[in-house]
């Protein structure tokens, strides 16, 4: 997909976001918005390889939400893509339905269980460490919000994966600055989080993670191992992205639009169509 | 006397211990943002200021070690956990270090250090937000493990954990925090492992913990109507547990049944049962029996998450096994759910 295709499917995925949480009354909103172009360039950019009709191709990228939290995002775009169909993505949080408000392995296109933070990256590396030894080419991403980086396991699993030259994982912040109470700098200071991945053994890049030229830019060669470490890209984000009063607002991390608001926050993604 | 609820109960015990001893501070995830855990924390930052109310990451067990670090060097610390699944993060530094220094110091060292962790449900919150857990605290020594039922005891114990010299695991049911019942407006404390009757009764004992406390209620106004009557024994602390009440109780009534707020298997409820069959063997007209959640993790379904947590209904179940009763139809009943609050009072 070009660049321009990739911004109207963004603009596609956060009104599904939208409404399906609207609709369930439930959902974490705001860091959905934030990793939404990171993960549409994964899916979309060309970037991951999948196989919507054989979830568990065995050659399949290992894509780990490891903020299961934002699951939402990741239900739309594995629905648009054939993992299961597009209309289950009605029943998202309602009785019965298998879309929760975390995710887990019930769910076609899904790796791992995730939702309590700090877990993903330690299972995103074992996967990583087994391809080395099966002789495997998939790849390994995570997904982590910056909040989770509190967790000392994230820590853990970075000076294992530094350690073992772990070059075919790739493990992204999605650095919107805030975590579910507070912003991460008042909170406790983040900051300088490029150098604390460089120092556990990692290649890093710090991107503009709404800009699809260098997510593309950074993202397209991750395949080729030119370095013997594994990368870490630190997407700076905002939270909320894509409806003004959201943006960068604290208790959007999980709060529900409505009546005004909702209003107003379709009618903005409806202009960005 | 006036009312108020389980949740300004906690506040207000906060509050005034804050007020009365300026090495009383409150800290933990969430807890000066626009929520305030749950609204417990209501007004703390803003009278207190961000020094001694303030929000920390999610680094749990670093978290729970500046505790420990802060509590040896003569603060009251308050940790607050919203949600008690994510305090076993902190396991490590409670099970090898909090709870074990003041043994390792010869007495030396006091650990006055509070750790509130809310339980309970919502609905449909599944296996992360769902456990209880405070068997395993308890299992260790050197921890108090409270669990307040009431408004008045919500502040009484509080109060008593904050300005104990141990680390107390204060534990907190989400359901409980709307009712409300009239608690003394000034500072008082209840000691820590009194256990309590919450209601006199003849035929039966229920000795029920937290939550279980409003659903024993309920099994007990309805049987009532049927001419049976039963005592609830809260034991109010679980670490250290004083079996005296429960034990006078069951030497009344003969029998008894463990309604415990969580799973079965290793948990309260067995070291009730256990203490009830020691210490009343003889008197016991049949074996004790012991009712708590389903042996999985938390389902999310709802009508599964129903079966998963033990209610009112087990409880009259099981009472009429027990007493050779017909079952009552219990149709035309309504009971507590996330919909319909219990509200109190006790």
């Amino acid at each position: 997909m070009n660049i321009d295709k990739l911004e109207r499917k963004a603009n596609w995925v956060r009104n599904q976001i939208l409404e399906m949480i609207v609709s369930a009354d439930k959902g974490h909103i705001g860091g959905a918005f934030s990793c939404t172009d990171i993960l549409v360039t994964l899916y979309y950019g060309g970037i991951l390889r999948f196989d919507p009709n054989n979830p568990n191709w065995s050659e399949r990228d290992r894509f780990i939400l490891s903020k299961g939290h934002s699951c939402v995002a990741l239900y739309a775009i594995l629905a648009d893509l054939g993992f299961f169909s597009i209309s289950e993505l009605d029943s998202f949080c309602q009785k019965g339905s298998m879309l929760g408000g975390h995710p887990d392995r019930n769910i076609p296109g899904i790796e791992a269980d995730t939702g309590s933070l700090g877990h993903g990256l330690g299972i995103a590396a074992g996967l990583a460490l087994s391809a080395k030894i099966d002789k495997k080419g998939f790849m390994t991403v995570a997904l982590l919000g910056d909040g989770e980086c509190y967790e000392g396991s994230v820590w853990e699993a970075a000076m294992f994966a530094g350690h073992h030259q772990l070059n075919n994982l790739v493990a992204i912040v999605d650095r919107n600055r805030q975590c579910v109470t507070d912003f991460t700098e008042d909170c406790v200071r983040l900051e300088p989080l490029d150098n604390k991945w460089r120092a556990f053994g990692w290649d890093v890049r710090t991107i503009n993670g709404h800009s699809f030229e260098e997510l593309l830019d950074n993202l397209k060669d991750f395949r080729c191992c030119k370095s013997a470490q594994p990368l870490a890209i630190i997407a700076n984000t905002i939270k909320g992205k894509g409806v003004s009063f959201m943006e960068g607002k604290l208790p959007y991390h999980h709060s529900i639009p409505a009546g005004e608001d909702l209003k107003r926050a379709r009618q903005e993604l409806t202009l960005n169509k | 006397m006036r009312k108020i609820s389980y949740c300004e109960a906690l506040n207000e015990a906060m509050f005034q211990e804050m007020e009365r001893d300026p090495t009383v501070f409150v800290y933990g995830i969430g807890v000066p943002d626009h929520k305030r855990i749950f609204g417990s924390t209501i007004g703390l930052v803003e009278k207190f200021g961000p020094e001694r109310c303030f929000d920390t990451p999610l680094s749990e067990d670093a978290m729970t070690g500046f505790g420990l670090g802060a509590a040896i060097n003569g603060m009251r610390p308050i940790h607050i956990h919203a949600r008690v699944d994510f305090l076993l993060l902190a396991v490590n530094q409670l099970a090898n270090m909090v709870s074990s220094y003041n043994y390792i110091s010869a007495g030396k060292m006091k650990i006055p250090l509070v750790i509130r962790a809310i339980i309970g449900r919502g609905w449909g919150q599944g296996i992360q937000h769902s456990k209880s857990m405070y068997s395993v605290f308890a299992h260790i020594p050197g921890l108090k493990v409270v669990l307040p039922t009431t408004p008045g005891d919500a502040k009484g114990l509080l109060i008593s954990a904050i300005r104990d010299n141990n680390p107390v695991i204060f534990i907190e049911h989400r359901w409980l925090y709307w009712q409300e019942n009239e608690v003394p407006k000034e500072p008082y404390t209840i000691p820590l492992g009194e256990a309590n009757v919450l209601r006199e009764g003849e035929d039966i004992t229920v000795v029920a913990t937290s939550w279980m406390n409003v659903e024993a209620l309920k099994a007990a106004e309805i049987l009532d109507r049927k001419g049976v009557s039963i005592e609830i024994v809260d034991p109010r602390t679980i670490a250290p547990f004083n079996e005296e009440l429960i034990i006078k109780s069951v030497e009344k009534t003969g029998r008894c049944i463990v309604a415990d707020n969580d799973w079965l298997n290793c948990g309260f409820s067995a070291e009730a049962a256990a203490r009830v069959s020691d210490k009343c063997f003889g008197k016991l007209k049949s074996p004790v029996h012991r009712i708590g959640f389903a042996s999985t993790p938390c389902p999310m379904a709802r009508h599964l998450e129903n079966e998963f947590y033990p209610n009112t209904v087990n409880i009259i179940r099981a009472i009429e096994k027990m007493l050779e009763l017909k079952p009552i139809d219990l149709s035309k009943e309504e009971f507590y759910s996330y919909e319909n609050k219990f509200r109190g009072p006790f």
